[in-house]
């Protein structure tokens, strides 16, 4: 029960704590003063007074102590003491100091940077009204054939949402919210207002309401709104589109702004957290779904069934499992879809869904197709820099460890003086929270810089990821946790270490240096030498995971793709919401590729509806004279539609038979050609040319067989595919004229002339030309992340084993000075000297490699899934890792070597 | 004189407050006071008297100034403080009780 005067006391106590020793002491020497005097008065000599007055009064220093017990500040004293203790000592030895801080700051700054993307990718919540309630129906995250459209892909109809939703019990509500395609958008009345292309979604009225989201400026949509097509122009913003585009006035909040050449008026913004439910993925503005058919006319995606293109979200009702909804909400949807198929369909379905069960899964963390795709990655990531936190508590252990021995006369003179074992460890462990604070901070701020960093890097115009990269409480906390548990290892084991003096021995052997150094704190450092082994080790396996990765990297870039990836330029011209339809299509996509064929150096060109990697694909339903399908799944083929010359375009090699060509367009069968895979799969032995594909009730004649070539994924296997001529100018999917350019010499310098020669022909549509290799490259940004992210660390830690080796070797050998002067006194070459030296460095690397390499090889299953072209065990990169490593160990010893051998033997003599 | 220095515990306490209720004192004056009082029976170890004094001052039965002595010398006085005369009545009267039952025990035995 402290009374306020006590409170008082200690924190008088706590705060003037100089005043009061002062006080102390002087009330102590008035007290022997006292009894001296009345020792003299007794007869008692001078010295003989203050003798027996000291030894009345027992030990000044005990009393003190025993004093400031009773202020009951001793630990945090003892402790505030040691904070300035460390401070000062940390200023004097600024080289020491600055080397751990910025080891310690990048290693700690490296785990929050990847933290913050694991975090925000992966772990985060969405920032909405209990977020654990949601259910995600019909992941888009995975694959599934059950509905109709996109087989890769789990989107769902409007018409199939609206089924599901009036059938379910378990959820107060539920949304959906499908991606709008291209669209434009003006703002302002004038002829000149700018136009661009935002990302916008359409969602059910509920959308916020079921969320939770509040706008943040205005108002979100209500029910009422989406009630009948086109009957309420409206628009939410994102907060960040707002900032952006309106510069976050809010007199845009009530403004019209021209979608599609739809006017919709902007009734409210979103708070700054919140940036939808699809994590990872930019997004502009909402409309209401019931706006879709007339922004996004002639294509009808409300009232078929044959357009899966939503998410549905849900909210449980409380007290519902998720488990309870996802055996029940998936048998409505089943039911739903059953209800419109019959026959054959029917027990397609049926059997599909023993299968691919449909995905009722957890809504807490948004949708994302992101999370999918640089999981893993992000995963290997962490555990990367997981190893470089290793090595840098371990670089720093070292350097501690050397600084403790170099100090361990100081060490040794206290404990012989009585200072606790405890206290010594506790003065050294807040030398290392210290460093680690202020390590920290520096670190949270190059983290925030490294994740911007390392997002502009993956993102692409065509990729674009948006996450919320600023540190959040979970990122401070990993950061702090961080932190204390490299305190904890890279100041415990020192600090016990470097207390643990045999006393008696250590005394003795200060200053006696010929033939073998003091033996405080292990003698030639044999911890410091396990810590570099360990070091070395890491190191290791980083070099074998970095080197498996650059190798894979090096495949996916200059793999055989089946077409000339170097020579192809991919061109796209919007023709969405143009002029262009129809028949005035057709003619706008042959002047195009008339046009570009003109151009000196361009080989070949020509139009297709998907082309080279351009993100869109498309499957279809086949019957093949002559063959008869087992399943529904064998009639399944990849298609697209492609003009004359094609293959010629691509650098794609026929096999059999010819291209397509110009008077395919005009008369006769229609043609198509297959690839190898489908020619193999469909006709076995027997010839294909001649022979006849049906699609849609079109019958096309195969023309030639193409060789197998990767047209949007570079992992992918070969699938069936077929290309089609694309004769009817309706069949386009994409709202884009393609052309495929072959061209002579580097693509890159055909991008601008290319531009010119489009625009000669209509000026007005946005155009895209792009190099293949750049758009292959996009589609591998998260290998091209994984690569670099780890070669960096890899160099790193690579840096700081050289360093840690560097300085274990400096020491023992400064430590063996006197014997090297021997020696050389007694006849050793500077030679020999120096390949001892070298030998014991090499050595130590060489026990670094051999644990390292059995431990990096079984880790390297790890990254199987992100590896293509090479194996887990692969010897060039592997031996290149040890090689890279010896050399390292061999450089970083060499200096250290040198000086010792050039000692002689005066030299040596001179510092007995 | 060999018993001296380990008076009990908490009468040192109660010894160094009623040494103060009677005047002002120093530290040193304080221990020559027992002494004195108790006919040179009581001689307070300096090693205990210090520590208590501050264990005291923090409880607030004491406080402490500096002023000059009759010599024209520094020393830090220790005066009682309200509660600490309240202190010492009630430790008084525990002390008391605790040596009448020690005495009653002792007087059975004889």
């Amino acid at each position: 029960m402290p009374s306020v005067t006590s409170v008082r006391m200690w924190l008088r106590a706590l705060f003037h704590r100089d005043r009061i020793e002062r006080d102390m002491s002087k009330e102590m020497q008035f007290h022997l003063e006292r009894e001296t005097e009345l020792n003299i008065r007794r007869g008692l000599s001078l010295d003989e007074a203050q003798r027996a007055a000291r030894v009345a009064f027992g030990g000044v220093e005990q009393m003190k102590d025993a004093s400031r017990d009773t202020r009951g500040t001793a630990h945090i004293e003892s402790i505030a003491r040691d904070i300035r203790y460390a401070i000062r000592s940390l200023k004097n030895r600024p080289a020491f100091t600055l080397t751990v801080i910025a080891t310690l700051a990048l290693g700690i700054g490296a785990n929050a940077a990847i933290f913050t993307l694991v975090d925000a990718l992966l772990l985060r919540p969405l920032p909405v009204a209990h977020p654990e309630q949601l259910v995600i129906v019909s992941d888009p995250a995975q694959v599934n054939n059950n509905n109709v459209g996109s087989p890769v892909t789990d989107f769902v109809s409007f018409l199939l949402y609206r089924d599901v939703r009036a059938h379910n019990a378990l959820f107060t509500d539920m949304y959906a919210s499908g991606g709008s395609g291209p669209i434009d958008v003006k703002m302002g009345a004038g002829t000149d207002a700018t136009a661009e292309q935002p990302r916008a979604r359409f969602v059910t009225g509920n959308f916020f309401s079921v969320l939770g989201v509040p706008a943040y400026a205005g108002r979100t949509f209500t029910a009422a709104e989406d009630e009948a097509p086109g009957e309420d122009p409206v628009a939410v913003l994102t907060y960040d589109y707002w900032q952006r585009r309106f510069s976050g006035s809010f007199a845009a909040i009530g403004s019209v702004m021209r979608v599609n050449d739809v006017a919709i008026t902007i009734v409210g913004v979103t708070s700054p957290g919140f940036r939808g439910d699809i994590v990872g993925q930019p997004l502009d503005f909402w409309l209401p779904m019931m706006m879709d058919p007339v922004i996004q006319p002639r294509m009808n995606l409300l009232n078929d069934r044959g357009w899966s293109w939503l998410m549905m979200m849900g909210r449980l009702k409380p007290g519902v499992t998720l488990e309870k909804a996802r055996q029940e909400i998936s048998a409505i949807e089943a039911n739903a879809i059953r209800e419109h198929l019959s026959g054959l369909e029917l027990s397609q379905f049926d059997e599909n869904l023993e299968q691919t069960p449909i995905h009722v899964v957890s809504g807490a963390r948004g949708f994302s197709e992101r999370r999918a795709e640089y999981g893993k990655a992000l995963w290997v990531l962490m555990a990367a820099v997981g190893l470089v936190i290793l090595v840098v508590c371990a670089n720093v252990s070292s350097l501690m460890l050397a600084r403790t021995v170099a100090r361990s006369r100081e060490m040794t003179v206290r404990m012989t003086l009585g200072a606790g074992r405890g206290r010594l460890i506790q003065q050294m462990l807040i030398e290392g929270t210290v460093l680690a604070i202020v390590s920290s901070v520096l670190g949270l701020l190059a983290a925030t810089w490294g994740t911007r960093v390392l997002l502009a890097n993956v993102s692409s115009a065509s990729n674009p990821i948006a996450i919320d990269t600023t540190p959040d409480a979970r990122v401070l906390a990993f950061t702090a946790t961080m932190a204390l548990a490299s305190v904890l290892l890279f100041g415990l084991l020192p600090a016990f270490r470097a207390t643990h003096v045999d006393l008696a021995t250590s005394l003795r052997s200060q200053g006696r240096n010929l033939m073998g150094a003091a033996r405080v704190g292990g003698g030639r450092l044999p911890f410091g030498r396990a810590l570099v082994v360990a070091q070395i080790a890491l190191s290791m396996w980083m070099l074998i995971g970095g080197g498996l990765l650059v190798r894979s990297m090096q495949q996916l870039l200059h793999s055989d793709l089946g077409m000339d990836r170097d020579h192809v330029v991919a061109v796209r011209v919007r023709t969405a919401r143009s002029q262009y339809v129809g028949a005035r299509l057709a003619q706008f996509r042959r002047d195009l590729v008339d046009r570009v064929a003109r151009l000196p150096g361009v080989d070949a060109a020509a139009f297709a509806d998907h082309g080279l990697f351009s993100g869109g694909a498309c499957g279809r339903h086949v019957d093949v004279s002559g063959f008869i399908p087992q399943a529904d799944s064998e009639r399944q083929v990849a298609c697209d539609n492609v003009g004359p010359n094609f293959f010629h375009a691509i650098g794609a090699r026929l096999i059999r038979g010819r291209d397509i060509e110009a008077r395919d367009l005009e008369t006769g069968p229609p043609a198509t050609v297959i690839n190898e895979t489908m020619a193999k799969r469909y006709f076995a032995a027997r010839d294909p040319l001649g022979a006849t594909v049906t699609v849609d009730s079109v019958r096309y004649t195969i023309v030639g067989v193409v060789r197998d070539f990767q047209s949007s994924d570079v992992r992918g296997k070969p699938r069936r595919e077929m290309y089609l001529v694309f004769n009817d100018p309706t069949m386009g999917e994409t709202g884009q004229a393609k052309l495929s350019v072959h061209v002579r010499g580097n693509p890159s310098r055909f991008v601008g002339p290319i531009r010119r020669a489009i625009e000669e022909v209509d000026r007005t549509l946005p155009i895209a030309v792009d190099p293949v290799n750049d758009l292959v490259r996009d589609t591998l940004s998260e290998d091209v992340l994984l690569v670099q992210v780890t070669t960096f660390f890899g160099i790193v830690t690579l840096v700081l084993a050289a360093l840690g080796l560097y300085g274990v070797t400096a020491y023992s050998a400064s430590q063996r000075t006197s014997e090297f002067g021997l020696r050389a006194a007694l006849g050793a070459e500077p030679g020999d000297v120096t390949r001892m030296v070298l030998g014991e460095a090499v050595r130590l690397a060489i026990v670094g490699v051999v644990i390292g390499v059995p431990a990096g090889l079984a880790a390297t299953r790890l990254i199987r899934a992100q590896l293509f072209g090479v194996g887990t065990i692969d010897l060039p990169s592997l031996s290149m890792a040890i090689l890279v490593l010896v050399a390292t160990a061999v450089v970083a010893s060499y200096l250290p070597a040198r000086r010792a051998a050039n000692v002689g033997p005066l030299e040596a003599l001179r510092l007995e | 004189m060999a018993a001296s220095s380990d008076v009990l515990q908490g009468t040192l306490d109660l010894l160094v407050l009623k040494a103060l209720a009677l005047a002002p004192m120093h530290g040193w004056g304080i221990s020559q006071r027992i002494q004195q009082l108790s006919r040179d029976a009581l001689r307070i170890g300096q090693g205990s008297l210090y520590p208590a004094l501050y264990r005291l001052e923090r409880k607030g039965f004491v406080k402490s100034d500096w002023s000059t002595t009759e010599n024209n010398r520094e020393a830090k006085y220790y005066q009682l403080t309200a509660a600490g005369r309240r202190a010492l009545s009630s430790e008084q009267r525990e002390w008391r009780r605790f040596a009448d039952a020690v005495d009653l025990v002792l007087v059975a035995e004889g």
